[in-house]
C-alpha cells in the first residue's frame, strides 16, 4: 500500500541522476566507518587502557631485533629467538617469536640487555618524549602452602604510577604496595590469584643469581625473601568473555602466554608480582646482582596525536639495533587476526565526522533541490489534505532512504573485505558475525541519526511551503 | 439567516487585492452561498476572478478582506494544517492542468488522498475500484499519468477529488485543456456524481455552453458577481 515513504522511493527513482551524488557520498562515509573500525590502526577498544598501564608508556624499545620496513627485507636475516618471557613483553605481543624467530640486520647485536643510560641519553633530545621508564624484572619462584610456582618479579616506580599508567584502577582486592616495605601486588588470572596468594597473605619468594646469557640467571644458589601481598590486580576483569586458547603455552609455570591461535581478546596471563623499584633493587642486591637487567624501556610522550612522529624520531636518535614499537602497533599485532573493532583515534574520528557531515550536506542539498523542483507537488499534497507533519515525514523519508541505500552500498563492500580478511583468520564465525551486526548497527544508526538531524533543515523548508504552491505553473 | 445555516459554504464581503503596480482587485465584495446538492457554474471571461474565488473557497488562498464559512467553520480562524484537515474531509479539487503525481499510477493517484486520511486498505481498494469503473478507467489503473490521454488524466484527477467523498467539489476550468468531446464527458461525469451521490459542485468555466449541466449559474465580471 502506498504512503509517504513509498512516494519518497518513487521520487528518488525518478530523480536517480540527482540522487547519485548523495548515494556515493554516503557510501564512502559508511565504507570509511566500517573500514576504520576493521583496519587495525590504534588501541583496541577492549584492552587499550590495560596495555598502557602495564607498559607504563606509549612506546616500547628493545634491542637485538629490527623492524621490517619497506625495502629492507632482502638485507635482513632470521635469527632464532633468544629472549625469555620475563625479560620483556615481546612474547606477549608476538607469540610467534619463540617458534619463528625474529628479523634483524646482520650487524645488529644479539638480543641482550639494554644500556638504559645510553638509551635515556639518546632520547633526551627527541621532541615529545616526556620520560623513559625501564622495565626491570627477574624470574622468581614463589612458595605458598599450595606449592611452589614460577613467576616474574617486576619493579614499578611509584612516582610513575600516575593517571592512565597507574595500576590503582586494576586492584580488585586490597591496595597498592608501600614504597619502603617488602610488599607486592599479585595478578589475578581467570579469577584465581597467583598460586592462591590473596591480599594480606605473606609468601616466600626466591630470586636467582646472575648467570650466563642468554638465560641470564643462575638458580644454583637462590636467595629467599618474604613478601607481603597487599592486593590483587586483575587486568582482564572488564572482559567478560575471555576464551581460553586451545594450546596455551606454559610460562614458566603458574602462568601462561597464549599461543598464536589464541583467542583475540586480551588475556593477561603473565604471573607478574609487582613490587616498588627500591624493594626490587634491594632484593637484587641481596641476590647478588650488581645491576638489574633491563631488556625493555617504555617511553611516555606529550601528545598521542604525535606518537608516530615521536617513534620515528626515537628510531632515528637510537640508530640501528633497536626496535622502537608503539603500543598501538603491538596491540595490532596481537589482535591482527581477530574481528575486534578498534577504538578510533581522534584524527580518524574527526575525519569520519567530516565525511559524514559532508555526505549529509550533499544529501541535504540533493533533497533540497528535489523539493525546490517539486514545490507544486508539495502544494498539491497540502491541497489533498497532507498536514505539515506528513510533509515532514515525506522529506525525512527522502533523506533516510538516501542515507540507508548509500550506507548499504558502502557497508556491503566493506564487510566483504572484512570477510576475506576473516577467511584466513581462524576466528569463529560467530565472532565475525557479531562484528558484522555491530557494524550494521553503527552504520545504519549513524545514517538515521545524521539524516534526521541534518534533514531537519530541509524539513523546516518543506513544511513551510503552503498549498498555494500548487498554483505555480510548470 | 436560516437559509445560511443550511449552506454548505458561504462567503461574504470577499475581496482580494494584489498590490502589484497600482494594485489589482481580483475580487470585490463578493457574496456567495452554496447549498448541498447544488451544481454551481461560475461563469465569466478570463481574468474575471473565477479561479481566485475558487482558491479562496478551497482555503488555498486567503482573501484580503471578508470571510469564508464552511459548515460553521471560519477559514480566517483556521491554521494551514486545520485547512488541510478540512480539505482532506470535505473538499475535493479538480484543476485545469490535472496536477497528477507523475510517479504514481492512476490507481495510486486516486488512492492517495484516502491513504493520507488513514482509510483502511480494504476500503481504499473497494472505493478506488468503484471510482475507476464509474470514470471508465478500468483498463488504465496501472498506467502512469504520462501514459494517459488528457481526457483520461482529467478523469483520474476527478477520481482523486471524489475518492474521499467530499461534500463539496471545486473544479477550476476542468475542461480548459480538453477537446470538446472529452470536455462534455467530464461535465457529464460531474452531473452524474451530483445527481446520483448528491455531491455539491462549484465549477469555474469561461464556456457558457456548460450552463445546461448546472443548477445555478453565477457570472463574474471584473471580480464582481453580476447576476
Amino acid at each position: 500500500m502506498l504512503d509517504f515513504p513509498m512516494l519518497a522511493v518513487r521520487e528518488l527513482k525518478a530523480n536517480s541522476t540527482t540522487v547519485t551524488a548523495g548515494l556515493i557520498a554516503v557510501a564512502i562515509a559508511a565504507f570509511s566507518l566500517v573500514g576504520y573500525r576493521a583496519v587495525i590502526s590504534g588501541y583496541s577498544e577492549t584492552f587499550g587502557p590495560e596495555i598502557r598501564a602495564l607498559a607504563g608508556g606509549e612506546i616500547l624499545i628493545f634491542s637485538g631485533i629490527d623492524v621490517l620496513v619497506p625495502g629492507s627485507g632482502p638485507q635482513m636475516e632470521w635469527r632464532p629467538w633468544e629472549g625469555r618471557p620475563w625479560q620483556s613483553y615481546l612474547e606477549y605481543y608476538l607469540p610467534d617469536l619463540p617458534s619463528s624467530g625474529c628479523l634483524a640486520f646482520p650487524d645488529t647485536p644479539k638480543w641482550s640487555p639494554l644500556n638504559v643510560a645510553e638509551v635515556v641519553r639518546k632520547l633526551q633530545g627527541v621532541p615529545g618524549v616526556i620520560s623513559v621508564i625501564p622495565y626491570y624484572a627477574l624470574p622468581c619462584r614463589v612458595e605458598t602452602p599450595r606449592g611452589e610456582f614460577e613467576a616474574i618479579l617486576r619493579a614499578r616506580d611509584p612516582e610513575l604510577e600516575t593517571g592512565i599508567y597507574s595500576m590503582a584502577g586494576y586492584i580488585s582486592r586490597g591496595r597498592l604496595w608501600n614504597e619502603d616495605e617488602y610488599e607486592a601486588i599479585v595478578p589475578v588470572s581467570s579469577d584465581t590469584a597467583l598460586a592462591g596468594v590473596r591480599a594480606g597473605d605473606s609468601f616466600q619468594v626466591y630470586l636467582p643469581g646472575p648467570g650466563e646469557l642468554p638465560e641470564g640467571v643462575d638458580w644454583t644458589t637462590p636467595t629467599g625473601f618474604v613478601l607481603s601481598s597487599t592486593g590483587e590486580y586483575d587486568m582482564s576483569r572488564k572482559l567478560q568473555a575471555v576464551a581460553t586458547p586451545p594450546d596455551a603455552r606454559r610460562l614458566p609455570s603458574g602462568g601462561e602466554i597464549t599461543a598464536p591461535e589464541a583467542a583475540p581478546a586480551f588475556k593477561w596471563g603473565r604471573p607478574e608480582i609487582m613490587v616498588v623499584q627500591e624493594v626490587f633493587q634491594s632484593m637484587c642486591r641481596q641476590a647478588g646482582w650488581s645491576e638489574p637487567l633491563c631488556y625493555q624501556v617504555a617511553v611516555r610522550v606529550d601528545k598521542m596525536s604525535r606518537l608516530k612522529a615521536i617513534a620515528e624520531a626515537a628510531t632515528g636518535a637510537l640508530g640501528r639495533g633497536y626496535a622502537v614499537l608503539t603500543l598501538p602497533e603491538l596491540g595490532e599485532m596481537r589482535v591482527a587476526r581477530s574481528p575486534l573493532p578498534v577504538a578510533l583515534s581522534d584524527t580518524k574520528f574527526a575525519m569520519l565526522l567530516l565525511t559524514y557531515l559532508l555526505s549529509g550536506t550533499i544529501v541535504c542539498g540533493t533533497v533540497y533541490i528535489m523539493i525546490s523542483q517539486s514545490r507544486r507537488k508539495i502544494g498539491l499534497l497540502r491541497v489533498i489534505g497532507a498536514t505539515s507533519r506528513q510533509i515532514a515525514a515525506y522529506v525525512y523519508s527522502l533523506m533516510v532512504w538516501v542515507f540507508m541505500v548509500g550506507s548499504l552500498f558502502g557497508f556491503v563492500p566493506a564487510e566483504c573485505l572484512r570477510f576475506i580478511d576473516w577467511l584466513g583468520s581462524g576466528v569463529p564465525i560467530s565472532m565475525f558475525m557479531r562484528g558484522v551486526f555491530t557494524d550494521a548497527a553503527v552504520v545504519f544508526g549513524a545514517a538515521v541519526t545524521i539524516s534526521v538531524i541534518m534533514g531537519s533543515f530541509v524539513v523546516a523548508f518543506a513544511s513551510r511551503l503552503s498549498c498555494a504552491e500548487v498554483l505555480a505553473r510548470g | 439567516m436560516g437559509e445560511d445555516e443550511n449552506a454548505i459554504i458561504r462567503c461574504h464581503e470577499l475581496t482580494k487585492f494584489y498590490p502589484v503596480g497600482e494594485g489589482v482587485f481580483a475580487l470585490q465584495n463578493v457574496h456567495l452561498t452554496v447549498y448541498p446538492g447544488e451544481f454551481v457554474l461560475l461563469n465569466g471571461p478570463s481574468g474575471s476572478g473565477k479561479t481566485t474565488l475558487l482558491n479562496i473557497l478551497g482555503g488555498i488562498d486567503r482573501p484580503s478582506h471578508g470571510e469564508v464559512i464552511m459548515r460553521g467553520r471560519k477559514f480566517s480562524r483556521m491554521t494551514e494544517d486545520g485547512l488541510a484537515l478540512l480539505r482532506r474531509k470535505d473538499l475535493g479539487f479538480v484543476f485545469q492542468f490535472f496536477n497528477l503525481i507523475p510517479e504514481l499510477t492512476a490507481w495510486e493517484n486516486i488512492a492517495f488522498p484516502l491513504k493520507i486520511a488513514g482509510v483502511p486498505p480494504d476500503e481504499i481498494r473497494q472505493r478506488v475500484s468503484v471510482l475507476l469503473s464509474r470514470l471508465h478507467l478500468d483498463g488504465r489503473a496501472n498506467h502512469y499519468p504520462l501514459e494517459l490521454s488528457g481526457g483520461e488524466q482529467q478523469r483520474v484527477a476527478i477520481g482523486r477529488a471524489l475518492a474521499h467523498q467530499p461534500s463539496l467539489v471545486l473544479a477550476d476550468e476542468p475542461t480548459g485543456n480538453l477537446d470538446s468531446k472529452n470536455a462534455r464527458e467530464v461535465m457529464e461525469l460531474f452531473r452524474d456524481f451530483n445527481r446520483r451521490d448528491g455531491q455539491t459542485f462549484i465549477v469555474a468555466s469561461h464556456a457558457s455552453e456548460f450552463a445546461e449541466y448546472a443548477t445555478r449559474v453565477v457570472s463574474l465580471r471584473d471580480g464582481r458577481i453580476v447576476e
